[in-house]
Order: C-alpha cells, then structure tokens, then sequence
C-alpha cells in the first residue's frame, strides 16, 4: 500500500466530471509519454501551475512516475513570484492548462524552462513505442512547497516519496480510512494541508475524492447542498471558511457526514463548538499540522473532549514534546522537558520530516535539530498527555489558513525607489484571525507618491499579501541592533489612523489620465 | 440610497484586483472574481445599508447577488420590506 498507489475515483462536484482509476491511468500514460518525449526525467522539476482538478492529479501522477520532482504553484502569483521561484528552483518545465501571456513564456525560456500545455483531452497512449524509462528512489525528491519568500529568497519545502508516504502510512494507522471513503476538498492543492493530507491521503489509497475550486463563495454558499448531493463523509477545511460557511451556508440535512477537521489556524472553543453544530452528524476535530512535517501531525483522536482555545490532543505517527529551550544546538533530552502544564516549544520528531528547505541549509540548521523539528509553536503537554498551543514564535502572519510572512513584504516594498524603511505586520481581524499591515518611511509623502507605492506593491505582490492597512511614518523605530520589533510597531500603528491608499490609488490626480 | 458606486468602490477596497474589472453587470460570484473574504465583507456591507441582519441562508446568492445591479436591487427590496 502506497508503494504501488491505487487511486480512488477523482470527481469534479461542480462540472460533473468523474474519472474511474482507469481514466486517470489512461491519463496518466498519456502525459508520462509526453513528458518522455520531450525530455522529463528523474531528478528533473516540473512546476504545475493548475490545481484542484482532475487534469492536476494526473499531471502529478505522469511527473512522480518519471522520477522527476514536482512543485505545484499558487495560480494567484505574480508574475515577479513565478520568475523569482523558477530562478531559485530551475525547473526543466513549466505546465499551464491555459497557454499563458507570451511575455510569460519568453521570461521562463530566458531561464531555460520549458513551458508546456496540459491538454484537456487526451488520446490512448499508442502501442508499439519505446516504454519510457520510469521509477523513483524512496529517497528521490517527490514534492516542494514554497511557503515563504516568492519575492526574495524563496523557502521551498522539500519532501522525499519517503516522507510523504509516511506521513499517508501514519494517518492510516491512525486514523483508518473508512472516514474518508468520499472525501471532499475546497483547499487549495499548492499547499501542504489540502494536498498532502486532504486529498492525496485518502485518494492514493482508493478513496473517492470529489474536488472543488477553493474558496469560492458561491460553493462556499452551496455547500451543505454538496454534501448532501454526494453523501460526502469527510472535508476539512481552515477557520475563515468556516465562519463564512456558518454565516451563509444550510447545514446539510442528509447525516453522511462523519468526520470533519478543522488547521492551518487557530480554531477557538466557540468557532469549534459552531462547527460542531453546523455539522451536527459528524465529528469536528482540530488538526494540527505544518507543511514540513507532511501536514496533520497531530489531532483531537482522543475520545471524548470539550473544545477549547487551542487544544490539538495526541500525536498521529510521531512523537512531540514541549521543551525549555529552542535552540537547535542542544541535545534534546528529559532535562529540557517542560512538566505538564509549563508552557515552552513544541519540538516533534517524525519519519515525514523533510528533506529540508531547498539550497537553504542554513534555514533547515535553523529548525532540525538531531532529525527533532521546531514546529515554531508554543504550548504545554497537559496532565492528560494532549497537546494544548498557547501562541507561537515564527514570524508570520496568519490570513484565514494562508501563511505570509513579513519579510517577503518588506523585500518588495524595500526596493520601491522612495522608500526609506518598511515593516509590515499583522493586525487582528474578525473573519480572518490575521490580516496585513504595513508602516513606511518614505522620501516623499505626497499621493502621487503612495499612488505608485501602492502599485508597485500590486504588481510585486500576490493579492493575499497586499497589506490592507498602511501606515506613513517619520521613520521605522528600530532596536539598537538595528532590528525591528514588528509587536511594537503593531502596536504604536493600531493607535494611528491608517491611509487609505487604495482608494487614493483609485483617484486621478489633477493632469493624470487614469 | 445605496449607489453602485459606492459598491464598487467597497469591492475595490477588498480585492484590488476588481478596482478596474468591475461594472455595474459583471459576474461577481459566479466568475470567482469575488472570493469567500470578500464576500463576508459584502454580507456585512449589505446588512449595513438595509439596517439589519439578513438571512443569506434563505436566499440564491449566486443567483440574487451576481452583480452591482442585483445586490443593489436586492436592498432595495430589503429596505422597502
């Protein structure tokens, strides 16, 4: 099992579209035969630039089957991201299911990329040619998620066929499989949660998966109607859908729903217990996970329990424990654990670590520790033996389930002809827990001025990381290391009145044609 | 009375990407140009102007709140009721 993938049926809830394992497999052989011919081999990258749907997995399947790495890319980056990532990561091919803009294409063949078109229809592979050279190494690179770093130093998460499988083997251990006979995804495939745990666990072992666009709202609106259309018996999903889904979406009245998990964010007790009565059938627990470690890493398996803020529960295929100390350099043992109750890291050792950061050994230093992982989150292991987060030291802003991190703004805004000093943070929001902020120093504060700021940061930077509170100050404060303090600058931010740069953005100055 | 201006203009506050895509009869919902973020500003946008909750549960928001000229219409109609 799982060395020899036997894949469910893909289903397309929206379209109607169902692919038996045959159809993927005759998909599957079409574009390995394709790949082949125009050169794909093992070792090779290929980054695929469509997901949630049929035509994805397949496209995974024919460049794992080659032996080659794959790297799924969010649709939504610029087209700066996309060049910075394909300097970093030197991918042999670029596939698109829509051709895109030329410009586009010239700027990955400077780089030496080859950009190819998925077709939607494919013929049955012909008989008779040579059987492309096919197979990997468990140790062989199977996957890279960027998490960070798409306008600068990209952060690329690399996980081995080994890593992945024993993340799968895992939560079939311990979660079985029979939850996840139907299964359905609204999260996005570029992304460690709804690829490597919300859809490929349970695919790749013979599961149905039905497959939507996510974060759609007019599914989003639909979605107890789904369930219910196709006896739909798990999803899960990231606080902020939920609270829009509690907010616009009918229960489902059918009972087929038995399993829902809820990551990627902090759930707390009162959104879990709402949840819980949305989806009254089945049962709602917290999964925590982290795309280094191949995703849910640990969840609420624990029988019987109350929601409350952060409670995770029990390790699925590992083992965490909450130290004293984060620094990477120590010897982990019994001396540095907290006792039950104190709160300090929360370190984990699993066989589905990965590799490493891709070209950043210094960043992978930085968190592996004897092969033991610093999952940058702060909790206690309780008298119960559970899990419990208390808040976390990474720096990253956490938008509704979507990571973005600080310094990829302050990269892009840094370069910005006028600008002096950047510090972007986070600031609370209701409906997504984090949202961006940004203060700048600038040579000039006039609108003309932040008008083009604003552009500059449209075009540098993926919608999600766009700051949605801007701040002009005299200057960044900063320590007398010459660091800053991002709290602190939240802070003194929250009590000045923000700058509607957008809406100057969308005004024409006087002798400006917009 | 609720402009369509004023709608647009909150649109373009909560996606950048619509502050030159959108006119009074484009698909919002149904084109995925308005996304689940949005469109839980938009339901507060809306209960704002009508002055009181609506239950979105009970209506086709795809169908009823696709465009500028629908969702305007719709609270029109919300307001008179």
């Amino acid at each position: 099992m799982f060395l020899d993938l036997r894949v469910g049926n893909l289903i397309e809830p929206l379209t109607g579209r169902r692919w038996a394992p045959g159809d993927t497999h005759m998909r599957v052989e079409a574009r390995v035969g394709a790949y082949a011919a125009a050169g794909l081999s093992r070792g090779d990258r290929v980054f695929i630039h469509f997901g949630n749907c049929n035509e994805f997995f397949a496209e995974l399947l024919a460049v794992w089957s080659l032996g080659a790495c794959a790297i799924p890319i969010d649709s939504r980056f610029t087209a700066f991201e996309i060049e910075t990532l394909a300097s970093w990561s030197r991918p042999k091919f670029s596939s698109w299911l829509d051709a895109p803009e030329s410009s586009m294409v010239d700027a990955l063949s400077k780089l030496g990329v080859q950009v190819v078109t998925a077709p939607k229809r494919v013929e049955p592979p012909k008989r008779g040619g040579a059987d492309p050279v096919r197979g990997f190494a468990l140790e062989d690179d199977a996957l890279i998620l960027f998490t960070s770093g798409t306008t600068g130093q990209p952060k690329g998460v690399v996980h081995t066929h080994r890593s992945l499988r024993a993340r799968w083997v895992a939560l079939r251990d311990h979660l079985g499989l029979d939850a996840y006979r139907r299964t359905l995804c609204t999260l996005p495939t570029h992304f460690g949660h709804g690829l490597i745990c919300n859809a490929l666990f349970p695919w790749l072992s013979g599961q149905d998966l039905h497959i939507m666009p996510p974060f759609r709202p007019d599914t989003t609106a639909r979605i107890g109607a789904i369930i219910d259309e196709h006896e739909i018996t798990f999803m899960s999903s990231v606080p902020a859908l939920w609270r829009l889904a509690l907010r616009i979406a009918k229960p489902p009245e059918g009972k087929s729903l038995e399993r829902v998990f809820v990551g990627s964010a902090p759930l707390s007790a009162s959104l879990w217990t709402d949840i819980q009565r949305w989806a009254s059938s089945a049962r709602v627990m917290n999964a925590y996970g982290i795309t280094e470690t191949g995703s849910w890493l640990a969840g609420t398996t624990v029988g019987d329990f109350t929601p409350e803020d952060g409670l995770v529960g029990v390790p699925w295929g590992g083992i965490l424990r909450v130290l004293k100390s984060r620094d990477p350099s120590i010897v982990l043992d019994a001396k540095g654990a907290c006792a039950p109750g104190e709160s300090g890291h929360v370190w984990t050792l699993t066989p589905a670590l990965m590799r490493g950061y891709l070209d950043r050994d210094d960043l992978t230093a930085q968190v592996v520790s004897h092969g033991w992982f610093a999952t940058g989150d702060i909790g206690v292991i309780d008298e119960r033996g559970w899990l419990v987060l208390r808040g976390r030291e990474r720096e990253e802003i956490n938008k509704g389930g979507m990571k973005v991190y600080p310094g990829d703004i302050d990269g892009v805004i840094e370069r910005f002809p006028a600008a002096l000093d950047v510090c972007a943070f986070a600031f609370s929001d209701a409906l997504l827990g984090e949202d961006v902020g940004v203060a700048v120093a600038l040579k000039q504060n006039d609108d003309a001025t932040l008008r083009d700021l604003y552009s500059w940061s449209r075009q540098h930077l993926a919608a999600h990381q766009l700051p949605q509170r801007w701040y002009v100050l005299d200057e960044i404060p900063r320590t007398s290391r010459g660091k800053v303090n991002r709290a602190r600058i939240a802070e003194h931010c929250a009590t000045q009145k923000p700058v509607d740069v957008a809406a100057l953005a969308r005004t024409v100055a006087p002798g400006e044609t917009k | 009375m609720v402009r369509h201006e004023e709608l647009i203009s909150a649109l373009a506050g909560w996606n950048p990407a619509l502050a030159d895509t959108v006119a009074r009869d484009t698909p919002l919902l149904t084109s995925g140009r308005v996304d689940s973020i949005a469109l839980f500003r938009l339901v507060l946008w809306i209960e704002e102007k009508v002055g009181r909750p609506v239950d979105v549960t009970a209506i086709d928001m795809p169908a009823e709140w696709d465009t500028v000229d629908a969702i305007i219409a719709f609270i029109v109609r919300e307001k008179s009721r």
